[in-house]
């Protein structure tokens, strides 16, 4: 019921004001006498709102930590959905552990790097004069490999289609495969940032970051 | 921690099991070691297949199981398997996020373990110690045999010279089945690596000359095995040598570029020992063997004579080198040879390695083939070592002079390789540890890694590990008076430099050791001439020379060579037990 949902809030909140601020002071006068249920909600409506803005970083705590948590969960998930991460990524995540907290990121972060390299690496070698496949298809399978690593599947698959070409001696269609495996290294690599950015967030909220159970 | 089931942690087994992975992508080797580490695995990680194989080489019994990636940069991960099967005899596990069919097959050919495909999971990881394991296994009862073999030999001792041991011929065996396993293992300082079928000299003689008879390219198992008419060995036993030589070969063929560093070759201690002793303490070698002190056996001519597929250029340099121990020394010659020796500088090294305990004086050991670096090593010679087991493996990395040498014992069968293939040849050098005393089979495998060739010296110091074209180097087989080698030396110093051939066998001179060898038989060959081994550009003259394997256990010195090559050829085995 909306009433006694409000009154716990109301007390969760009261409970957390800190006593020496004199906002929280304020509130907490307010707030010390239950409102009477009967009473009129507007009223509570208000006061929650002044809660509110004197009091958000407790609230955050409490609750949008749980927030944060729920939207990672949905981020990770819209991912796997979309074919950008795959199981590979959670393997990654479950091997982390106390003893290597930092594991993925260190991980993603290799692995950024040297994507980098073999992107650029490719880049040069379609651009020679006369073309050196076999160099080509070297550092596109290393490509694959790495991005396997981390479970970033679009760009491993582009990898697969990419040897085809070079099978092929096939310049342009390595060319236009180049251009869309560096798109979704960007389009992984934007994602992943943003995933880590959001767990950082949880942390540092004082949350932990949820494991994701790949059920799908 | 040596073998796991004899350490500690074989409790706890397969905890602490020691893998060393090996992944040029830096984010699979990360992800590889935390796996590992979750399995309870002792990780060692390296990007670089050279690295690796320095590693695995610094400490031989340092690791179980060996995973490496297929596709690396430097080098090979075939190839890699192939050193790692061939020179330590572990366990390797190939990866690869290609999944190919032929590669698979490709893989399992070279003989991995196991191939998996990335992504790897945790319980494909977890279950990796069982290829450790079969392996203790499979070597437990390979040794029982040989022991059991080993036995049925002494007991029928008279026939038998000493030392073939394990020579199928002299044996009457069925005998592996006959026993029963659990019969008391004399012979059981085996180190438990690596005893299959143990290769003799005599027996991989055996299985060359079948080879070479039926034609490289034709050979098959089975046919090799009713040539070789070795009654105890199974078809199996020569299949998977063959296959071993065949990697070996086909290696040794790419590796033309093998640093022949001959700079690596050390002369360097001389100690000056006795002759008698001299060649034990080519210990440096990191022989179990015990140190010879003079046994000498006169190995003489247990030179393989290879000659079988001369495979010209670039192709195996089969160096036929028989060095007569008897061979007093006249190592000279050198023109004969021609054949460039592509030993893989292990040669070379052993060549300086050996000490050319009594060399002090006449010739210093300045043929050592540390001298020859200059030569230009025509790498494309490959020389077979002939290790007890077959291979000699000469590390692929030529600097280090590994060669097994195991053989160094005492006897140093001064094997000077001759090159006796033209340029063109290839030739098989088979450098037979010179040992003696077989006592000790322990000609234990000279882990190629390790066998610096240095050890080898010992022998002959006249080992022609030369990569490059030798010019067939006579190795002076130290008469078994030291003096011999002098005179030979020089000869063969000077032909040497009229050789192309960088590598100049030190012909320097097992004199001392060969003191102790041919007691008796003594050869006088003149090196100087004399190492007329045939015309070396025939591909044939290999099979002139008859290069034994040394058998250890023979105390036989038979010289090998026949007519044409008079010069004592002092083998030098790489004799791997």
């Amino acid at each position: 019921m909306f009433h006694q949902l409000f009154h716990d809030v109301l007390e969760t909140v009261r409970c957390s004001l800190a006593d020496g601020d004199a906002d929280a002071l304020v509130l907490k006068k307010h707030i010390q006498n239950p409102i009477p249920k009967s009473q009129k909600p507007w009223d509570s409506a208000l006061l929650i709102q002044s809660i509110n803005s004197h009091s958000r970083e407790e609230q955050t705590v409490s609750m949008e930590v749980g927030q944060m948590q729920r939207r990672l969960i949905e981020y990770t998930k819209s991912l796997f959905m979309e074919g950008i991460l795959d199981d590979q990524f959670l393997q990654l995540q479950q091997l982390q552990d106390e003893s290597n907290p930092d594991f993925v990121v260190e991980v993603v972060s290799l692995f950024f790097q040297d994507a980098e390299k073999l992107l650029n690496d490719i880049t040069r070698a379609l651009d020679q004069q006369s073309v050196d496949f076999t160099k080509v298809d070297a550092h596109v399978h290393q490509l694959k490999g790495s991005s396997a690593s981390v479970g970033a599947q679009r760009v491993k698959n582009g990898c697969i289609a990419f040897r085809n070409f070079c099978e092929e001696q096939n310049v342009d269609g390595s060319l236009r495969c180049l251009q869309q495996i560096k798109q979704e290294y960007y389009h992984v690599k934007n994602k992943l940032e943003a995933l880590f950015r959001l767990e950082q967030q949880i942390v540092a909220a004082g949350g932990s970051v949820p494991m994701m159970e790949l059920s799908f | 921690m040596e073998n796991g089931f004899s350490s500690p942690r074989s409790e706890s087994f397969p905890a602490g099991l020691r893998v060393l992975v090996v992944d040029d992508d830096p984010t699979w080797l990360k992800i590889l070691e935390k796996m590992l580490k979750k399995c309870a695995y002792d990780v060692t990680t390296c990007h670089l297949a050279r690295e690796a194989l320095n590693l695995l080489r610094e400490r031989k019994d340092g690791y179980d199981i060996v995973i490496s990636d297929v596709n690396m940069p430097d080098m090979d991960g075939f190839k890699l398997l192939e050193h790692v099967g061939l020179e330590m005899d572990l366990p390797v596990i190939m990866m690869s996020v290609d999944g190919e069919t032929s590669k698979v097959m490709k893989g399992v050919q070279h003989g991995a373990c196991d191939y998996l495909l990335k992504p790897i999971r945790m319980k494909e990881l977890r279950n990796i110690w069982q290829h450790v394991f079969r392996k203790k296994i499979h070597e437990i009862r390979d040794i029982e045999h040989e022991n059991i073999d080993i036995i049925q030999m002494s007991r029928n001792g008279s026939d038998l010279d000493d030392g073939h041991m394990y020579c199928g011929e002299d044996f009457n065996s069925k005998k592996r089945k006959d026993f029963d396993k659990n019969d008391d293992k004399d012979f059981g300082d085996h180190s438990t690596k690596k005893h299959r079928v143990v290769w003799s000299v005599d027996l991989h003689q055996k299985f060359v000359k079948a080879v070479n008879q039926i034609g490289f390219d034709k050979v098959g198992p089975k046919k090799i095995l009713d040539l070789m008419n070795v009654p105890w060995l199974t078809r199996e036993n020569v299949a998977s040598h063959l296959q071993k030589y065949r990697l070996y070969l086909s290696r040794l063929q790419k590796e033309n570029d093998l640093k022949a560093s001959f700079g690596g070759i050390k002369h360097s201690d001389f100690p000056p020992k006795d002759p008698a002793a001299s060649y034990g303490h080519q210990s440096s070698i990191n022989l179990n063997q015990n140190d010879v002190a003079n046994g000498y056996q006169f190995c003489g001519s247990n030179f393989v004579a290879q000659d079988a597929e001369t495979k010209n250029n670039e192709g195996d340099l089969k160096i036929v080198s028989e060095i007569k121990r008897t061979l007093t020394a006249d190592v000279s010659d050198p023109q004969k040879m021609r054949s460039s020796q592509s030993f893989s500088h292990s040669f070379a090294s052993l060549e300086t390695e050996a000490s050319y305990p009594a060399f002090d004086s006449t010739n210093p050991p300045e043929f050592s083939w540390s001298e020859n670096p200059e030569t230009q090593i025509k790498k494309e010679h490959k020389t077979h070592l002939q290790l007890e087991d077959g291979y000699s493996q000469l590390p692929p990395h030529g600097q280090q002079h590994q060669i097994p040498i195991n053989q160094l014992q005492s006897d140093p069968a001064v094997t000077s390789v001759l090159s006796l293939t033209g340029r063109d040849m290839s030739g098989s050098i088979e450098i037979k540890p010179l040992f003696n005393e077989c006592k000790s089979k322990n000609v234990s495998h000279v882990s190629p890694t390790e066998s610096a060739i240095d050890t080898f010296p010992i022998q002959t110091k006249s080992q022609l590990i030369n990569h490059q074209s030798f010019e067939p180097i006579s190795t002076v087989i130290s008469s078994m008076k030291p003096q011999g080698f002098n005179l030979s030396i020089t000869d063969l110093e000077s032909c040497q430099r009229n050789l192309t051939s960088a590598s100049d066998p030190n012909f320097a001179p097992i004199n001392e050791d060969l003191t102790v060898w041919l007691q008796g038989d003594y050869y006088t060959m003149n090196f100087g001439q004399s190492i007329d081994f045939i015309d070396y550009d025939d591909p044939g003259f290999l099979a002139e020379v008859p290069f034994y394997l040394y058998d250890p256990l023979t105390s036989d010195f038979q010289c090998p060579i026949d007519s044409t090559t008079e010069c004592p050829i002092v083998d030098q085995g790489l004799f791997i037990a």
